[in-house]
């Protein structure tokens, strides 16, 4: 992927007589118009994203509502301590970890299987058809995917039925913990490989048609030019892509597990969102949550820095 | 020149795509503006009414189907034009009555009346403390002579409209009796299946393990339907057998938490044994409301608990399948035949979020009189049975409610009179007390309600200790709870499942659960 270069787009040269502020000056002048449809953006963001920021001193605090933010006493790390002490600390952190790895190992490639799949359809009509109904999933909400998955599970579901058909016995799937990643991250697949794949068919579009007549002209079958042509070229969105997944290795997404797991399968399920769901919000307990929302983050941006510098240095792109 | 020109376009253009993003907020605000331009309109032609109160409170999911606010009932007109206090309601979007709460209360500006005030954190008295809601007690003895009387006349609701700390500091829903306020959930049968198979219906858990048997071998599906959540945990549901219930528990002044007693074990041994025997629901653990509402219609239940509000729609449903499909409640089974039993689903007597009146109220005492009309008699007359002659008819001074509207009840409920509220209340005048009713309530009645805990209050102190063990300890004793069950665990871990509950501190929360009922008890 292309950094897009506002200075070299519109004809300014690099003249290395310019100082940087000059540079700034003259590409304002030149480009004012995408400098005006910045603004809303940027004040988007410092008003939702930085501005709350000064929230999660309440992690070091004892927030109550009564006394506001600022009021509040300081307690320093007992939030985090007491986090740290849990019974469930290391299962939770446990479960989140694995769920997130096992999630990027098989969800990961999906879409690009997926994307590349659809590249060597040449059937326009057909190609749009599977493209449409593989990514609308995506706009069913949770709440049904998950009614949905909790039927096909059941006793007497759809899957169950089937199992029956090969010979098992009848169970409630969504009881046994050894199963619960495949159901979570294999739904997940299911809903967002369609709309992840987007993404990647944009990008094989701007592939160089030429490349590929080149190949066909040097005797490359197709499965050679999928590996020699198509996947270098998308290869810098996967990287980018990869990188920024890295930085919500910690994050699982709350309301599913909230909706699929019952205390069953906490052993496999629980995760520090639905932990601090269950701690934080129905105990309105606001101070611990922050307080392990900021440990979160913490990991989170660790992660994220370090798969940015790995991909620096071996493939030279990255996100900074 | 000309490329200026094109260039002064460019700026014009891109301003206005700019502002156009913009263009959505600026109109909301002069929405805004107008709807409060309105307002101030309504408020000065209401100037011969001179006294108007904000009241926050959650509007109730069956109100929200017929109206928008409280103020648009009937009741509330009337209750106006008796009082002449008008009240301005104000409702919190529905699922998000936590949140705005508490948004509400760290804004620092509150309406002159908040009801859910229970829900402040640390307690009333901390809200006192806080400068937030008032201290009543001074304003009820002046102004509040029906209120004083009422909690001077029964123990109970004296000890539970006032904190530890002896503040009284909101109006709740109190029951005219305890014959007013029934147990309103328990075990229910099919009626049908019972005669069917020529069954006695069960009183003792042996009966309960041989019908469920029958049920089974005749091909109902689901013979009992135990959902281990929030039915199981008020109904304390078979549990009541054992004496305990499905968590703290008041044994005359004594606080047990249930799933670290001894006799937890043989509770759910009797569980884990019907799941192995196919007697419960195999899909228990992930069940939510609206498939279990769909088995139960469906006709593939034998048993389960249910409040009796929802039987009558139960029947409705069914009976477009299965007409000769009739529901009846089931005694709660004790171990032995007319044991006696101390727990059931029982409300107390005081209920509700309790109405505080906040610090930014400028005429308390006003605000109190309007409460204390509640709990007069024409003001109960009005809250729970509507207008004379058009809703009921007094028969020697006791309100009758007419058949019309009983039938209907779905229809006039909350238009003619609210459901619940901050009022004195008879629940038999406001529930659907058809026969069937009665007949499971009178059932459900026979066993007792020695154990239930009352409202106490835990300190902020406790309370932060207490929620710091409990998180943890529920999410243990729920997952075990399952395992056992389910059979992935042998019994035979009991003892470990009682050390690591231990372990986790479940003591000290018993003892602090212990030293507010102490306190209560003392008030």
């Amino acid at each position: 992927m292309q950094k897009p270069n506002l200075v070299s787009q519109r004809g300014i040269k690099k003249d290395k007589k310019l100082s940087k502020p000059q540079i700034i000056k003259k590409d304002f002048f030149v480009n004012y118009q995408v400098y005006i449809m910045a603004v809303p953006m940027v004040i988007f963001f410092i008003l939702f994203h930085y501005m709350p920021m000064y929230g999660i001193i309440i992690a070091f605090k004892d927030f109550t509502v009564g006394k506001g933010i600022f009021e509040s006493e300081w307690i320093g790390f007992e939030n985090f301590i007491y986090f740290f002490n849990s019974h469930y600390f290391t299962r939770v952190i446990k479960n989140t970890v694995l769920l997130s790895l096992y999630g990027l190992l098989w969800g990961f490639p999906a879409p690009i299987i997926l994307a590349i799949l659809l590249n060597e359809l040449h059937r326009e009509k057909f190609k749009r058809l599977v493209q449409t109904i593989s990514y609308l999933p995506h706009f069913i909400s949770m709440v049904v995917i998950c009614g949905i998955i909790i039927d096909f599970c059941s006793h007497d579901g759809l899957i169950n039925d089937l199992l029956v058909m090969i010979g098992y016995d009848r169970k409630n799937l969504l009881i046994n913990p050894n199963l619960f990643r495949t159901i979570y991250i294999s739904s997940n697949i299911w809903k967002e490989a369609g709309w992840g794949s987007i993404i990647y068919l944009g990008t094989l579009t701007n592939i160089d048609p030429a490349l590929y007549e080149a190949a066909t002209i040097d005797g490359a079958r197709r499965f050679r030019k999928i590996i020699h042509i198509t996947l270098p070229g998308i290869a810098p969105t996967i990287i980018i892509l990869l990188i920024l997944r890295l930085g919500h290795i910690m994050n699982t997404g709350f309301e599913k597990i909230i909706l699929l797991y019952n205390p069953m399968t906490y052993e496999t399920a629980d995760v520090i969102s639905s932990f601090v769901y269950r701690k934080g919000l129905v105990e309105s307990n606001y101070s611990f949550s922050t307080a392990v929302g900021l440990f979160n983050s913490a990991i989170n941006f660790g992660f994220l820095l370090v798969s940015n510098s790995i991909s620096r240095k071996v493939s030279k792109t990255s996100l900074w | 020149m000309k490329k200026t020109h094109i260039n002064i376009w460019r700026f014009i253009l891109t301003t206005l795509l700019v502002l156009s993003l913009f263009a959505g907020c600026m109109k909301n605000e002069t929405k805004d503006s107008k709807a409060n331009e309105q307002s101030t309109v309504k408020d000065t032609k209401k100037d011969s009414k001179p006294i108007t109160f904000t009241y926050w409170v959650p509007i109730h999911g069956d109100a929200a189907a017929k109206m928008k606010n409280y103020g648009e009932s009937k009741w509330a007109e009337e209750l106006e034009k008796r009082t002449g206090v008008h009240i301005e309601y104000i409702h919190p979007v529905s699922g998000q009555i936590e949140e705005q709460f508490n948004l509400l209360i760290a804004s620092g500006e509150y309406p002159d009346i908040l009801e859910h005030a229970k829900k402040y954190k640390g307690g009333a008295d901390k809200a006192i403390e806080d400068g937030v809601y008032l201290r009543l007690n001074e304003l009820i003895e002046k102004h509040a002579p029906n209120y004083k009387k009422l909690r001077e006349s029964n123990p109970d609701v004296k000890r539970m409209t006032i904190t530890d700390e002896g503040n009284i500091w909101s109006f709740g829903m109190i029951a005219v009796s305890d014959e007013s306020n029934p147990a309103w959930l328990g075990p229910v049968m099919r009626k049908d299946l019972l005669e069917k198979f020529g069954c006695e219906a069960p009183t003792t858990i042996d009966e309960w393990d041989n019908v469920l048997h029958i049920f089974k071998n005749n091909g109902v599906e689901i013979p009992l339907l135990m959902d281990f959540k929030w039915r199981y945990e008020i109904s304390h549901c078979f549990i009541s057998a054992y004496d305990l219930g499905a968590e703290f528990i008041n044994v005359n002044g004594t606080v047990k938490y249930s799933p670290y007693e001894e006799r937890y074990k043989d509770f759910i041994g009797l569980m884990a044994r019907w799941y192995k025997e196919g007697l419960l629901d195999p899909d228990f653990a992930t069940r939510d409301d609206k498939s279990r509402n769909s088995v139960i219609t469906n006709g593939k239940v034998g048993a389960f608990p249910e409040a009796y509000g929802m039987l009558k729609r139960h029947i409705g449903a069914a009976r477009t399948i299965n007409s000769d499909f009739d529901l009846m409640g089931i005694e709660y089974p004790s171990l032995e035949k007319d044991a006696k039993l101390y727990l059931k689903q029982k409300n107390n007597i005081v209920t509700g979020n309790g109405a505080a009146i906040t610090t930014s109220c400028k005429n308390p005492e006003k605000a109190v009189e309007w409460f204390d009309y509640g709990y007069s008699k024409e003001g109960f007359l009005l809250l729970n049975c509507g207008f004379e002659g058009e809703h009921y008819d007094l028969a020697d001074g006791k309100p009758v409610i007419k058949q019309e509207i009983l039938d209907n009840y779905n229809d006039y409920k909350w238009i003619i009179k609210p459901h619940g509220g901050p009022f004195l209340r008879d629940a038999r005048l406001h529930a659907v007390f058809s026969d069937m009713v009665l007949d499971c309530v009178e059932k459900w009645e026979k066993a007792g309600g020695d154990y239930v805990m009352p409202a106490i209050q835990l300190t902020a102190e406790e309370s932060k200790r207490y929620s710091a063990l409990m998180t943890e300890i529920k999410t243990y004793v729920e997952e075990m709870r399952l395992r056992f069950i389910l059979g992935e665990e042998s019994l035979d871990n009991y003892e470990k499942y009682i050390k690591q509950l231990k372990k986790m501190g479940i003591e000290e929360a018993v003892e602090i659960q212990q030293k507010a009922l102490d306190r209560f008890l003392n008030r």
